[in-house]
């Protein structure tokens, strides 16, 4: 065998939450039912807004406006905004403090002899896990503040909202601290969904980091 | 996009032997996956050889084989003892930057009521002890799930 390919994609459809609805096919659009694609090398996953622009336009913006954020002094807050930038930047319509479902989404194409592994790290060496916004601070109980939670087979937990501690979800860090997005041995020829978030605390340092995201898994 | 496309744009050098990854707090160096293979020896002597760590050739070859070895770019060579029957995992990650580390190729082994696992070594750092070519060894049961890419010894 080979090893299988991936193709990303995340819902820019303002309308629902509604499936991506991709099978895999050679000649098939990944862009259909308000999914876009996302391209790895090229294409950047930015969390943003809540700062002195209170928000940035949607459902598209220029490529490169950044807002910045707010650190918070009473209590938490989570980063308002996700948008995927692309030859502008893109709205991620339905990620999330929220309970949406199909609001990023992974197609495998192929065979995994695993499941499929949603991970953090400082970089692209997969190897270290320093940066703040990973090892979190006294006020997020040592959590990342990355929050994850799949999704591929029902939607988050509502009780208002869901973290890192629910079932399926983690406060994503390296390899302890990571989501089976499909929660399975094998996984083939399958879409996997998730949603993903960032809390600040009042005690976080004021920070721009660029952490990234890894998917992990086998083959033969 | 297709991944499958081999290229490793994180790596800051790639030779015939290893590569080099450099990032904020560590350096990674790892196997040229290019340049990795498994070989498969058959009764009389004959060889089949893989192709490397992307596109590996395991579907391909028969059953029946006597030895298994895997040649790593750096020029170790493990040799797995002979058992029931082979299940080579590799262990890759994927950034969403479009990067690419491969971690272990886990050979699972059936022996008689268990399954023994050559974690073989890819990749080192300056905070694992894990060498290239090291060889972790573990046990686990041996799975009720039917996989067809088990390749059996004569």
């Amino acid at each position: 065998m080979a090893e299988p390919e991936l193709i990303f994609a995340f819902s820019h459809d303002s309308a629902g939450d509604t499936p991506w609805g991709f099978n895999g096919g050679n000649e098939e659009d990944p862009n259909k039912n308000g999914f876009m694609e996302i391209t790895p090398t090229t294409d950047l996953v930015v969390f943003t807004g809540g700062g002195i622009l209170g928000s940035l336009p949607t459902p598209t913006t220029i490529s490169g406006h950044r807002d910045a954020t707010i650190r918070p002094a009473v209590t938490s807050y989570t980063i308002p905004q996700t948008y995927v930038e692309k030859d502008q930047m893109y709205i991620c319509q339905h990620t999330g403090y929220n309970n949406n479902r199909y609001a990023m989404a992974v197609y495998i194409k192929g065979h995994m002899t695993s499941d499929l592994y949603l991970e953090a790290w400082d970089d692209n060496t997969f190897s270290t896990t320093n940066l703040e916004i990973l090892t979190g601070t006294p006020n997020s109980g040592g959590d990342s503040l990355i929050n994850a939670i799949r999704t591929t087979y029902s939607e988050p937990p509502w009780h208002p909202g869901w973290d890192g501690t629910d079932d399926g979800a983690a406060f994503l860090r390296g390899v302890e601290h990571r989501v089976g997005l499909n929660n399975t041995s094998t996984i083939t020829d399958s879409i996997v969904y998730y949603n993903i978030y960032i809390r600040l605390q009042t005690d976080c340092s004021t920070f721009h980091v660029t952490p990234v995201l890894g998917f992990r898994y086998l083959y033969t | 996009m297709d991944l499958s496309t081999k290229e490793l744009p994180n790596f800051d050098r790639l030779d015939g032997t290893d590569g080099t990854i450099l990032g904020r707090y560590n350096k990674v160096n790892s196997v040229n996956p290019h340049k990795c293979r498994f070989v498969a020896t058959y009764p009389g002597g004959a060889e089949i050889k893989g192709i490397d760590l992307f596109t590996t050739g395991w579907a391909q070859i028969p059953n029946g084989l006597s030895k298994l070895r895997y040649e790593l770019s750096t020029g170790h060579i493990i040799e797995i003892p002979k058992f029931k029957a082979y299940l080579p995992m590799i262990e890759v990650s994927f950034g969403m930057d479009g990067s690419k580390v491969f971690h272990y190729i886990n050979v699972n082994c059936l022996a008689d009521k268990e399954v023994i696992v050559y974690k073989i070594v890819l990749r080192q750092d300056q905070l694992l002890p894990q060498k290239i070519g090291d060889v972790i060894m573990s046990r686990k049961l041996v799975s009720t799930e039917r996989n067809s890419s088990w390749k059996y010894t004569s």
